[in-house]
């Protein structure tokens, strides 16, 4: 099993490490001058040079792309044409949606599983057919159609949320304060994401769960005297769910990025955002960093999931 | 309800470990009402072995579910009454039922490959009946399990209950199943062909283990399958079911010696038998089961039968006794061995 | 079969009996099973494909339907105006009649969807499957390339190839095209594989059926199913998709409609009539609603082992 996991994890960094060649030939496609936009009117062709030289962005693109790679495997992810370093701007941003990513998938999982576990208990029973049809609208309804109405609804008129442009991990506070306001400023986007992911969730586990009560050994698990519940959460669950981690993998990994969206129409700043204005002003430090630490996350999440999938069914690895 | 007196005699106020009396299981189907027990009675004491023998779709293997009362609920029907130890299972809550499946009635199943829950543990799935019904405390739970998967027969107990089921070839995985079901002491044990997937080689070894097992336990057992081979030589007495009926029940001996019914004689001799010579052609019944949703009238085996006759077509035969042999019941109206009947309908129950 | 019992029985039934026909009709158990009642797609189903095709038939004929001009001015109307007559939907902030942008909206933005599906599910279906039933290196090639092309931030690339290139139509649709063949390309190998394995394939290739034969006899009948149920649903998928990116602006650029910056506009816009903010936004999740639900019932239909208990 053991080797089995290491050569996952040797595949997934050979697949980091392309993508980022990747990122690095994309976004030097593209036309313009990170010098320009730092210098902007006081750029000549001279103190173009100079600030290429200055911050190895001369001479052929495999040596551009060496020298990044040299700086990165020390640590260094060098700095953002306006300055800051790197890693420092990833650092605070990549909170916020660590934070969302989180929160929306606690909620999510915190619906769901009971909600297709306790359906599955009456098959095209009431419960049943409503999560079914209530799931199924969730899912059809796209994020940035509810966000323009909650917004509005919530945050203009009603002022229940904290509005667009708060902070949800102001400077300077402790862990707990941290913790409550990120829950306030951060609730209705990850209500929001919530929402979407849930239906999945719900449908793939729903699914999964009326396939695993036919089998044999739930009848078995009844004739031992053991209650419905038990045999539900106890016995039915765990196999049935692979499919649901499977997705969950998928959706952190889409999310990373993919929160752009939110992130943009709430006002926050997150690594979505920040990819967006620095593609913009060709900040290529900025890209890089982002496109390598968000590759390195999502085959990350990747491979825990599938070392948490060995772990709920044994037959993977094992048989 | 002309059928059925299928009891033996019983000593006056003493009742049997188990009475079963006219059993009948209808399930709901898109096309209609399909009748899988069809009024069926039994009787069985402590310590006894009854095997029950038919083809598949016979009702075998749904009347050990209802006796035992393990039927799905939805679209199901259970009528009449199955008496365990005095008590009334046919219409018990659900909370009656499971705090009797595992100490009292338990139940081996077919498929040894699908019927363990392939994310736990082995010894685990042992323990578990043992703290919910034992009430054991979790370590006096996994040590009992440990020993018995040693009864069992499992080398290595330890280190193999700690083992997933996908780690244990079939045989194992079916002495598993019999630990499992073993493990509170039931009084009354239902094997529903507890070999049929399993390697002629392995299906001795786990038929002698059950041997053993009642033997120790002076449990009773009801042994369900197909293979005539099997209930020759470990039943005290034979049941074989037809089209949800009972078709013939006697004590082994007597079954093989003196064959009454029709379709039993067509099974016995279309065993193969050892001493046949190699080529001999194998003798299959003709014909299907009938459909048990739309039943034709008459005996069931009918279309099938050597020796039908135009009574026979119209008329289901009662379950009588033989006049010789209180205790052999078949229902024909032409049972072989025997000068031809002239009984009616409702006549000559043994009660 | 009657006449087979019939006649292996014949010497022994009593002859009168014989004579007289008295041996029954074989039980239905004897004739040939029927085949298992289809579960019919129901009245839902008919419905949502009678929507999808008003909406097809919408986005085609768009100029020849008698709506207004998407991009006209009304100053007659003037702006943020109620449906009424003349402007089903009302008018949007700039005037122009909500109706009219909502039927052309629906032009561009299931013209993209659709391209897009059409080009991504061609690529990745038939790598997909090519993939699966090669294996070997070619296959373990092929699948860390797709690997590394899901795992690569999309955002990046979209604005990248969309700020660089322009935006039109064509563009989104390219672009939308290669981000879903990873996605496209793991679901029908995955699909292909559980039908590659099977044994019926071994046999068929013993029995000295070449490669290519064997893929399209025998192997592309059994996933053709899930091939269609996929487009489906990948079709719903960018079609959000498609919307997002054109909320953001990021798709089409102004003044051509398209559902997804119909529904930033009218968020932006305080004045904004209820219509205008419902229309675009409704057509948009009954167009998914249904097409979902389609994808829905066919994959049950196809799969009887998924469906409901």
């Amino acid at each position: 099993m053991a080797r089995y996991l290491a050569t996952r994890l040797a595949a997934l960094l050979g697949i980091v490490f392309i993508i980022s060649i990747f990122c690095f030939l994309l976004v030097h496609m593209l036309p313009g001058d990170p010098s320009q936009s730092i210098l902007g009117f006081s750029w000549t062709p001279q103190s173009g040079h100079q600030y290429d030289a200055q911050n190895g962005l001369t001479g052929p693109l495999v040596h551009q792309y060496w020298y990044w790679l040299q700086h990165v495997l020390h640590g260094n992810l060098g700095s953002s044409i306006y300055g800051t370093p790197v890693s420092t701007l990833i650092g605070s941003e990549l909170k916020v949606d660590a934070a969302i990513i989180l929160y929306s998938q606690v909620l999510a999982f915190l619906v769901a599983i009971p909600l297709a576990v306790q359906a599955s208990k009456k098959p095209g029973g009431a419960l049943d057919a409503g999560s079914s049809s209530i799931t199924f609208a969730f899912y059809c309804l796209p994020g940035f159609i509810l966000i323009t109405w909650f917004l509005q609804l919530l945050t203009v008129q009603h002022h229940i949320f904290p509005g667009v442009d708060s902070q949800p991990f102001p400077p300077g506070a402790g862990f707990f304060t941290d913790l409550w306001t990120s829950l306030q400023v951060l609730f209705l986007p990850s209500f929001i994401v919530a929402l979407g992911t849930l239906a999945i969730y719900y449908r793939f586990l729903r699914a999964e769960m009326g396939n695993t009560l036919q089998e044999d050994f739930i009848t078995v698990a009844r004739s031992k005297g053991l209650t419905t519940n038990r045999i539900l959460w106890g016995h039915a669950l765990r196999p049935s769910s692979v499919p649901v981690l499977t997705s969950t993998g998928n959706n952190v990994a889409l999310l990373i990025t993919g929160l752009f969206i939110v992130e943009y129409k709430f006002g926050l700043q997150g690594i979505g955002s920040e990819l967006v204005q620095a593609v913009g002003s060709k900040d290529f430090r900025v890209v890089q960093g982002i496109a390598l630490v968000s590759a390195l996350i999502i085959v990350i999440v990747n491979f825990a999931i599938d070392i948490i999938t060995t772990f709920v069914d044994p037959r993977i690895a094992r048989a | 309800m002309s059928t059925n007196g299928a009891q033996t005699p019983a000593a006056a106020g003493s009742h049997r470990l188990l009475e079963v009396r006219d059993l009948r299981t209808t399930f709901q189907t898109p096309r209609g009402p399909l009748v899988a027990v069809d009024g069926v009675s039994l009787d069985l004491d402590r310590g006894e072995t009854l095997g029950i023998v038919g083809e598949s779709g016979s009702g075998k293997t749904v009347l050990s579910r209802s006796i035992m009362g393990l039927l799905p609920g939805r679209g199901t029907l259970l009528e009449g009454s199955v008496r365990f130890d005095g008590r009334e299972l046919v219409g018990a809550s659900e909370a009656t039922l499971r705090s009797m499946w595992g100490p009292r009635i338990a139940m081996v199943f077919q498929d040894p490959m699908t019927s363990l829950n392939p994310v736990h543990r082995v010894g685990q799935q042992i323990a578990e009946t043992l703290r919910l019904h034992l009430k054991l405390s979790k370590r006096v739970a996994n040590e009992s399990a440990v020993t018995l998967l040693t009864q069992v027969g499992i080398p290595e107990p330890k280190i193999r209950a700690r083992c997933f089921p996908v780690q244990l070839s079939g045989g194992m995985r079916q002495r598993v199943m019999i630990a499992i079901a073993l493990a509170c002491g039931p009084e009354l044990l239902l094997a529903d062909e507890p070999t049929t997937s399993l390697d002629v080689t392995i299906q001795a070894q786990i038929l002698d283990l059950l041997d053993e097992a009642q033997r120790i336990r002076r449990m009773a057992m009801i042994l369900v399958t197909h293979d005539l081979g099997i209930v020759a030589t470990r039943t005290d007495r034979i049941m074989v079911m037809y089209a949800g009926r009972v078709a013939e029940l006697a004590p082994t001996k007597r079954l093989f010696a003196n064959v009454r019914m029709p379709y039993t004689e067509a099974l016995l001799s279309s065993t193969p038998r050892m001493a046949d010579a190699s080529h001999t052609r194998l003798r299959a019944i003709e014909g299907r089961p009938p459909d048990l949703v739309r039943r034709p009238s008459g005996c069931a085996f009918s279309p099938r039968c050597l020796y039908a006759t135009d009574r026979c077509h119209e008329e289901a035969p009662p379950l009588v006794a033989d006049p010789g042999e209180p205790d052999h019941l078949y229902a024909c109206w032409h049972p072989r061995g025997v000068a031809p009947v002239t009984l009616t309908a409702g006549a000559s129950r043994v009660g | 079969m009657r006449d087979e019992v019939a006649a292996a029985y014949a010497g022994t039934i009593p002859a009168p009996e014989r004579a007289a026909g008295v041996v029954p009709a074989p039980a239905p158990e004897e004739a040939p099973k029927p085949r298992a009642k289809r579960k019919p797609l129901g009245v839902t189903f008919w419905v949502c494909i009678g929507w999808l095709s008003l909406i097809v038939f919408a986005a085609v004929f768009a100029p020849l339907l008698p709506v207004q001009d998407p991009n006209a001015l009304n100053l007659f109307a003037g702006p943020n105006q109620g449906p009424s007559w003349h402007h089903l939907l009302g008018t949007d902030q700039l005037t122009r009649d909500v109706f009219a942008r909502a039927v052309f909206g629906t032009r561009t933005s299931l013209t993209i969807a659709v391209s897009a599906t059409v080009i991504g599910m061609t690529v990745g279906a038939t790598l997909g499957m090519l993939s699966a039933y090669a294996r070997g290196r070619f296959d373990a090639a092929l699948s860390f390339f797709m690997y590394c092309g899901l795992a690569f931030p999309a955002i990046i690339a979209v604005i990248a190839i969309l700020d660089f290139w322009g935006r039109s139509q064509l563009h989104v649709i390219l672009v939308l095209s290669l981000f879903s063949v990873p996605l496209i390309y793991r679901l029908i190998r995955a699909a292909t594989l559980s039908t590659a394995t099977k044994e019926y394939i071994t046999a068929a290739r013993s029995q000295g059926a070449t490669s290519p034969r064997v893929l399209f006899h025998d192997i592309f009948p059994s996933v053709a199913p899930s091939i269609l149920v996929y487009t489906i649903f990948t079709l719903g998928g960018l079609i959000a998709v498609e919307g997002a990116l054109s909320f953001l602006g990021f798709s089409v650029s102004p003044p051509t409609p398209s559902w997804g910056n119909m529904i930033n506009d009218a968020g932006n816009d305080l004045g904004a009539t209820l219509a205008f903010k419902l229309g675009p936004a409704l057509a948009l999740f009954l167009t998914l609603v249904a097409l979902f639900t389609v994808g829905a019932r066919l994959q049950a239909r196809f799969d009887p082992g998924e469906a409901r208990l």
